[in-house]
C-alpha cells in the first residue's frame, strides 16, 4: 500500500517507542485513572509520571444532626444519605482532595494542631497512593506496559517507601535507567525553590550539582530522556504568574504578569547534554512545548481540579523524535 | 451571654506550591474595559449609531445592547471557566462538539480578528486623526493641518498611515510581555483622562456654546443646516423600536465586543468563574456608564436627530458640506482649549493603537492553542529566547491587519468592522453550541465545574438555558444583515456569505491536511487530543 495511505499512527520499526507521560496529577483519581486508560488506548510502551502525585486539601466533611455537611469550590453541600455521601466523595476524589469525615470538634481540633493534620495527609496521601499503584498493575500490567514514576516537589518524603513497596511501578528518582537498547531514562524530582518552599525545593547550587551527578551517568546522550519535575528555565514551559513579596499575583491593566520558574540549572544541563527529549511538569499553566537546541521539551500541563487529565505522547525513533502530540481528556 | 464558637473548617490545606488562586476583579474589569476600548467604542457611540440607524434613541440602543452582551458575557464566562486556558472557546468547542466545526470556526475567528485589528487602525487617518487635524485647522486656523486631515482620509492616506499604524503596533508586541502591558496600562489612564475631558465640555457646554462655535468653527456645515441639507440628501428617521432594537443588536454588540475577550486568556487568569464574570459584567457596566453618560450629558443640549444627520453626511460624504461627526471634535467645540485638544487626541491615538494590540495579543493567544493541538505548524507557537514575545504569530497577525488596513482603504473601516460583526457572530454559533450541550455531553466534567459552570436555573443547568438565550442573540446577530439590508451588507450580502464560505473551507482544508501530515509523517492521530477517555 503506498504509504500516502499507510495508517501510521503507531511507532514505526525495530528501535522505536512510544512513551506517555503526564505530571502533576495532584491525587485526581478521575486524572489517573485516565491516564492509565490512555496508556493502553494509545498503545504506549513506556507509562512515565513526572512528580506531584498527592493532593494539596482535605474536604471535612461535617456529620451532623444524621445528615452531613461539606463545602467543594466554594459550594455548600448538604448529604441526606450514604449514597449521596459516597457521590459527594468520589467527586471529592476525582478533583484531587481528600476527604475525612467528622464532627465539627474534631474538625476544629484538625485545625488547630498542624502535626495532627500532618499526620492526617500523611495518612490520606498514602492510602490513595497506594490504591494507584494497585490498580496502575491491574491495568497496565496485562499490557505490559511499565509505569516509571517521580515524585515531585509537592510530594511529602513519606510517598518514597509507599512507592518502593509497588511490585509494579518503579520510583526512578535520582536514577538513569534503561528502557530499551537505545534509550535511558534520566529522572529527577528535585524542583528550583517556589515561594512555598516545598518539601523537595531546593537551591539552585544544589540543582547545579544533582543535574551534573544524573547527567554525568548517561552513556548514550543522543537516545536519552530527561524526565525532570522542573522544567528548565526561560523557556514557554516555564511561565507562571509573577508574585508579590505577600504571594499575590501580580498584574498590570488586569493583565496577569507572568515569569519564569524553571531551572537554570536543568537548562544548562540540557544545553550541554542535548538529549533526545526532555519531560517536565510543574507549572500547571505552561502547558507546551520547547526546543533547545536537539531536544524537545515538553509539559503537559496540568487541569487535575477540573478531574481532567492531561499527557503528552511521543513516538521516539532511537535518536530522533519522530512525533508527539499533548493530549487531554 | 452568647458562647462565641470557632467556625467549622470547610477545607484543610497543607503547604504546596501555587495555592494562590485570584487575581482581583478590578484587574479583570481593567483589561475587559481595555478591550472594549474607550477611544473605539466612544467614536461609535456618536457617529456611527446615530448615522446608520438615524431617529435610533442611542440610550436606548446602549441599555438593550449592554443587557444581550451581559447575557453573552456570562455564556462565555462559562466557557472560558469550564475550559481554563488559552483559546477557551476553541477548546470547549473542540472537545464537546467536534474540532472539524471548532477549528474552521476559529481559524475564521482569528483571520478576521486580524484584518478588524487593521480596520480599527485604519481609524486613525480616516477618524481620529482628521477629528484632531480638523479641529487644530479650524480652531486654530492652520490650513496644513486641514490639508493634512483630508489626505490622511484619502486611500494614499489610510495606506500610508495605516501601514505605520500596523508597523507600530507590531514591533510594539516584540517587546517583552510586561513592557507591552504597561504599554495598556498607560492607555488605559489616557483613554480615561480622554473621556473626563470630553465629559467635563458636555458637563458645562449649553446649547448657545455649541451653536455658535459650531457656526464659527465649521462654516462649511453650519449647525442649523445639518438636518435639512442630510434630509435633502436621503435621509429617513425611523423612530420605530425596530430601529433602534437592530441598532442595539448590531452596533450595540459591536460597542461593547471586547468584554469576553479575558476568555482567550482563560489558561492566564486565576479563579476563572469569578474573574471572567465579574470582568465581564464589571466592564460592560464601566464603559455602559461612561458612554451612555457622555450621550445624556451631550443630547441635553444638542438633539439626537442633529447627531443622526451629522452623522449621515459623514457616511454618505456629502460633497460641499462639512461634517465632522466625532465625540472628540464635540468636545474640543465646546471647550477649544489646546490642552485638552491635546489630551484628547493623544488618548484616542494611544488607544486605538492599544485596542490593535489587544486583537494581535488575543488572536495570538488562539494560534498557540492550535499550536498545542498540533493543527499548525510549531514554529507559530515559538516565543523570542529574551523577551518571550510570540514573534511569528503576531507577524502573521500583523499582515492580516494590513489587509485590513487595505480593506479600509478601499471600502470602508466602518463597512470591514461590520463585516466583522457577522462573522464573528457565526463563529461564535459553535463554541455556543458547545457550552449549550457541555452539561450533558460532558456530564462528569460539568459536575466538577467550579462556581457558575454547575449553578442550575429552573432546574436546568444555566449554561444550557442561559447559553439558548445567547444562541438565539447571536442567531439574530447573524439574521439581521438579511432582514434589514439597509443596515447590513446591502446588496453585497452574496459576497459577505461566499468570503465566509471560502475561508471556512480553507479552514476544514488545513485541518485535514494536518491530520494527514501528523500521522503519515510522525505516527501521530491528531485526534487522539480530542477525545474523551474513560477512567480505567
Amino acid at each position: 500500500m503506498p504509504s500516502l495511505f499507510r495508517r501510521a499512527d503507531r511507532p514505526g520499526p525495530s528501535g522505536s517507542i512510544r512513551l506517555i507521560q503526564t505530571a502533576d496529577l495532584h491525587g485526581s483519581n478521575a486524572a489517573f485513572r485516565k491516564f492509565l486508560a490512555a496508556a493502553r488506548q494509545h498503545g504506549a510502551n513506556h507509562a512515565i509520571v513526572t512528580g506531584d502525585l498527592t493532593g494539596k486539601a482535605i474536604v471535612p466533611i461535617i456529620r451532623q444532626n444524621g445528615r452531613y455537611e461539606a463545602w467543594l469550590f466554594d459550594n455548600r453541600e448538604v448529604l441526606e444519605t450514604e449514597a449521596e455521601l459516597e457521590r459527594f466523595r468520589a467527586r471529592v476524589g476525582d478533583v484531587g482532595l481528600y476527604d475525612h469525615v467528622c464532627d465539627p470538634e474534631e474538625a476544629r481540633a484538625i485545625e488547630a494542631d498542624p502535626d495532627r493534620l500532618h499526620a492526617l495527609f500523611v495518612e490520606k496521601m498514602n492510602a490513595r497512593l497506594r490504591e494507584w499503584l494497585v490498580r496502575a498493575a491491574e491495568v497496565l500490567a496485562p499490557a505490559g506496559i511499565p509505569l516509571w514514576v517521580i515524585p515531585g516537589n509537592d510530594d511529602d518524603p513519606s510517598v518514597d517507601p509507599v512507592l518502593a513497596e509497588s511490585e509494579y511501578a518503579r520510583n526512578v528518582d535520582h536514577q538513569v535507567v534503561e528502557l530499551d537498547e537505545h534509550h535511558e531514562l534520566v529522572s529527577m524530582g528535585d524542583t528550583s525553590m517556589t515561594p512555598w518552599a516545598c518539601p523537595r525545593d531546593y537551591p539552585e547550587d544544589h540543582m547545579e550539582r544533582a543535574v551534573a551527578e544524573l547527567f554525568a551517568r548517561v552513556r548514550n546522550p543522543a537516545g536519552a530522556i530527561v524526565n525532570m519535575h522542573c522544567p528548565p528555565r526561560d523557556t514557554k514551559i516555564d511561565q507562571c504568574p509573577a508574585l508579590t513579596k505577600d504571594l499575590r499575583i501580580e498584574y498590570e491593566a488586569g493583565q496577569v504578569i507572568m515569569t519564569s520558574a524553571g531551572s537554570a540549572a536543568i537548562r544548562r544541563g540540557l544545553e550541554q547534554l542535548q538529549p533526545v527529549l526532555s519531560l517536565h511538569g510543574h507549572i500547571h499553566e505552561a502547558r507546551g512545548v520547547h526546543r533547545i537546541g536537539r531536544t524537545l521539551c515538553l509539559n503537559p500541563g496540568s487541569e487535575y481540579a477540573e478531574g481532567i487529565m492531561k499527557a503528552s505522547i511521543v513516538n521516539l525513533e532511537p535518536t530522533r523524535v519522530k512525533g508527539y502530540i499533548l493530549i487531554s481528556g | 451571654m452568647t458562647a462565641i464558637t470557632t467556625p467549622t473548617p470547610r477545607l484543610f490545606v497543607r503547604k504546596t506550591s501555587g495555592l494562590i488562586r485570584t487575581i482581583g476583579v478590578g484587574g479583570a474589569i481593567v483589561f475587559g474595559v481595555h478591550c472594549i476600548s474607550l477611544s473605539s467604542s466612544g467614536i461609535l457611540t456618536f457617529y456611527s449609531v446615530p448615522g446608520l440607524w438615524p431617529g435610533a434613541n442611542i440610550l436606548v440602543v446602549l441599555t438593550l445592547s449592554a443587557i444581550l452582551c451581559a447575557m453573552h458575557g456570562y455564556t462565555f464566562s462559562q466557557i472560558g471557566a469550564a475550559a481554563p486556558r488559552a483559546g477557551a472557546d476553541y477548546t470547549l468547542a473542540s472537545r464537546t462538539l467536534s474540532p472539524w466545526l471548532a477549528f474552521p470556526a476559529s481559524f475564521a475567528l482569528v483571520l478576521f480578528s486580524g484584518l478588524v485589528a487593521g480596520s480599527l487602525i485604519a481609524w486613525i487617518p480616516t477618524v481620529a486623526l482628521p477629528a484632531f487635524l480638523r479641529a487644530t485647522g479650524i480652531l486654530y486656523q492652520q490650513s496644513w493641518a486641514t490639508d493634512l486631515a483630508t489626505f490622511s482620509q484619502s486611500q494614499t492616506g489610510i495606506l500610508v498611515f495605516g501601514t505605520a499604524g500596523v508597523l507600530i503596533t507590531l514591533i510594539s508586541l516584540f517587546f517583552p510581555t510586561r513592557t507591552v502591558v504597561r504599554f495598556m496600562g498607560i492607555g488605559f489612564v489616557l483613554g480615561l483622562a480622554a473621556w473626563a475631558v470630553i465629559l467635563f465640555a458636555f458637563a458645562t457646554g449649553s446649547a448657545e456654546t455649541f451653536q455658535a462655535n459650531w457656526d464659527k468653527y465649521v462654516p462649511g456645515g453650519p449647525y442649523a443646516q445639518v438636518i435639512p441639507t442630510a434630509e435633502a440628501n436621503g435621509l429617513v428617521f425611523d423612530r420605530s423600536f425596530q430601529n433602534t432594537a437592530v441598532a442595539g443588536l448590531i452596533m450595540g454588540f459591536w460597542i461593547f465586543y471586547g468584554y469576553y475577550i479575558p476568555t482567550f486568556f482563560a489558561g492566564e487568569v486565576k479563579e476563572a468563574p469569578r474573574t471572567l464574570l465579574w470582568g465581564a459584567w464589571g466592564s460592560l457596566a464601566v464603559t455602559w456608564a461612561i458612554f451612555a453618560g457622555g450621550v445624556w450629558l451631550f443630547t441635553r443640549f444638542v438633539p439626537q436627530d442633529w447627531m443622526a444627520a451629522e452623522g449621515y453626511l459623514f457616511i454618505s460624504g456629502v460633497e460641499g458640506f462639512d461634517s465632522n461627526p466625532f465625540v472628540t471634535f464635540y468636545a474640543s467645540v465646546l471647550q477649544p482649549n489646546v490642552i485638552f485638544f491635546l489630551i484628547m487626541a493623544v488618548g484616542f491615538i494611544y488607544t486605538l493603537i492599544n485596542l490593535a494590540q489587544t486583537y494581535f495579543f488575543y488572536a495570538s493567544r488562539i494560534m498557540f492553542a492550535w499550536s498545542f493541538d498540533r493543527i499548525v505548524p510549531e514554529w507559530i507557537s515559538n516565543v523570542h529566547a529574551e523577551t518571550g514575545s510570540p514573534r511569528n504569530a503576531v507577524l502573521l497577525i500583523a499582515i492580516l491587519a494590513e489587509l485590513g488596513v487595505l480593506a479600509s482603504a478601499y471600502y470602508s473601516a466602518l463597512f470591514v468592522q461590520l463585516n466583522f460583526v457577522f462573522y464573528a457572530a457565526i463563529t461564535m454559533i459553535v463554541p455556543i453550541v458547545a457550552a449549550i450541550v457541555y452539561p450533558y455531553r460532558k456530564r462528569h466534567l460539568w459536575e466538577q465545574g467550579a462556581g457558575h459552570v454547575r449553578s442550575m436555573i429552573f432546574g436546568l443547568p444555566s449554561m444550557t438555558v442561559v447559553g439558548i438565550g445567547t444562541l438565539a442573540f447571536i442567531l439574530l446577530l447573524v439574521a439581521s444583515p438579511f432582514l434589514w439590508p439597509a443596515v447590513g451588507f446591502g446588496d453585497q450580502q452574496g459576497q459577505a456569505l461566499a468570503i465566509f464560505g471560502t475561508i471556512v473551507v480553507i479552514g476544514l482544508l488545513i485541518f485535514a491536511a494536518a491530520r494527514w501530515y501528523r500521522r503519515s509523517r510522525e505516527g501521530i492521530d491528531i485526534m487522539a487530543t480530542f477525545q474523551e477517555i474513560p477512567p480505567a
